[in-house]
């Protein structure tokens, strides 16, 4: 039993070794792997087939062989030596203090007094997957928590690796509900984007630019004919609702309508930019929430920008993000501290801020003939958020609830209370394996 | 006499047959301006105090007053 106030130490396990196959594959992990680890004259006693794990006896020379040999025939094992966990008796505590005895055990057997040629020191080879870490996220250095705006790329890019990441939202689309879109501006050129306005009188051009800025942070171009790279999912579908008019006003009436709209187009996230400051958690919001992740659409919405943190006024979120069912998302600044107008967490269910995204000097595509704005606001952070959704659900596959888990398992966990940034900076997907 | 937006969500037993309960909120007084049927929600008009007589309508959620929302001017820093 694992009593939290005792002290414990960790030891190598001679001639022990956990083997660990990295596959999806039922096929693989109930027959295929047990098979393999017969045919290398291994056990299959401790074979956990759910897992994908045995436990298995072997010299480290021997292990350091059968390591090698599925790297060449590019299996996904990974061994290492089996550890014990001994909880330190009080009264006759071993001369190790904790810290010291956690640091001294692993990597080994190198630390059991086995050969350099142990397999634990092989972490360098090709389709080697180091238990315990996910592959698909290597461990990395700690991560910059400083950006500014380069010739190639805004801060907000690279704060959340969008480039890195390689994945585009290609075959993912994103409906971005707001002002509307210059649909003339150069920068989306050949790219696919559908327009509708659901504002009565006007068309779906975007007469404020709220609509187009936004747009351009979820799916404008990384490379663009002039300036830097703004967009987070560059590949994505466009799909441009027009919920608020020109002069940046809209009701319920109109944004449902561009809900619905973006459920019927098979839209997997949809990007709102918008609220009203009431605690009131609205229950046509609660629906709609509910209803789009049930279809395996995500709704993002902006936490709201009535804090005015320096005066001591730390603001709500304010509707519809006060839902339960939509993702709220604050906004943070270069430094990646808490922006000085960004909502913070509202007691009750569905008022917590769920991410945080870029949203200080947010530089993005605005109506011709400016073609460019630098604004701040959760607005702004939203569509960051919207597009590393769509990076997500092309990388993993993941709609709705699962998607929305995705986006929060994977963000980069911050200094900052939760009740500010949720579960942390949003960041997009380590680039695919081969 | 107060007219004004009410948005009407449909319960999960009901979703499927929104223009059914559309009708009967029409019944009840609601000028109805949009049926949502994925959603499971409709958007009409109605006087000020008709919400009760609303919500009494078989298969019907809740209802809410609609809410106006506004964004920030375009030379706004901050939106």
């Amino acid at each position: 039993m694992y009593l939290p106030n005792e002290p414990f130490s960790v030891s190598v396990n001679p001639g022990r070794f956990v083997v660990v196959f990295d596959s999806d594959d039922a096929d693989v992990l109930t027959t295929g792997a047990p098979d393999y680890l017969t045919r290398q004259g291994f056990s299959t006693e401790q074979y956990f087939p759910r897992l994908g794990i045995a436990v298995v006896e072997g010299e480290p020379g021997r292990m350091t062989a059968f390591q090698t040999e599925s790297v060449d025939q590019r299996r996904s094992v990974a061994v290492v030596p089996e550890l014990s966990y001994h909880v330190l008796d009080g009264g006759r505590r071993r001369a190790q203090p904790r810290r010291a005895a956690i640091g001294a055990c692993p990597p080994a057997p190198a630390a059991a007094g086995a050969s350099e040629s142990a397999p634990a020191a092989r972490p360098g080879v090709p389709g080697f997957a180091a238990p315990g870490a996910d592959p698909l996220r290597p461990a990395s250095a700690a991560a910059p928590t400083s950006f500014a705006d380069t010739d190639e790329l805004t801060w907000g890019l690279q704060a959340v690796r969008a480039v890195e990441s390689g994945y585009t939202g290609a075959g993912i689309r994103v409906a971005v509900l707001d002002t509307g879109f210059d649909l003339g501006h150069p920068d989306f050129a050949g790219r696919q984007v559908t327009a509708e306005s659901f504002v009565s009188g006007e068309d779906a051009q975007d007469g404020h630019g709220h609509g187009t800025h936004c747009i351009g942070t979820a799916c404008g171009p990384r490379d663009p004919d002039s300036g830097r790279g703004y967009g987070v999912a560059s590949g994505a579908e466009i799909y441009a609702g027009k919920v608020l008019g020109n002069a940046g006003s809209g009701s319920d009436a109109t944004i449902l309508a561009g809900i619905e709209w973006a459920l019927q187009n098979d839209c997997q996230v949809v990007s709102m930019s918008l609220g009203a400051d009431v605690q009131q958690v609205h229950p046509p919001y609660v629906t709609a929430g509910r209803r789009a992740l049930e279809q395996g659409s995500l709704i993002v919405a902006a936490a709201g920008n009535n804090a005015r943190r320096s005066g001591g006024n730390p603001g709500f979120v304010g509707t519809p993000a006060n839902s339960p069912y939509v993702l709220a998302v604050g906004a943070v600044d270069a430094n990646l501290g808490i922006a000085e107008f960004s909502a913070r967490t509202l007691d009750g269910r569905g008022g917590q801020v769920d991410l945080a995204g870029p949203g200080v000097d947010v530089y993005s595509s605005w109506p011709m003939p400016e073609r460019y704005n630098t604004i701040s606001g959760t607005s702004m952070a939203t569509p960051h958020v919207a597009g590393v959704a769509a990076l997500l659900a092309e990388a993993t596959g993941f709609r709705g609830r699962e998607l929305w888990a995705e986006l929060v398992q994977e963000a980069q966990r911050l200094q900052l209370p939760s009740v500010d940034v949720g579960s942390g900076l949003v960041l997009s997907p380590p680039p695919a394996q081969d | 006499m107060r007219v004004v937006e009410w948005v009407v969500s449909v319960d999960d037993a009901h979703v499927g047959r929104v223009d059914d309960v559309a009708a009967a909120l029409e019944g009840a007084g609601l000028a109805v301006e949009s049926v949502l049927s994925a959603l499971g929600i409709i958007c009409g008009r109605a006087d000020a105090s008709c919400a009760d007589a609303l919500q009494r309508i078989e298969g019907v959620a809740s209802v809410a007053p609609g809410q106006p929302v506004r964004l920030d001017p375009p030379d706004s820093p901050v939106q």
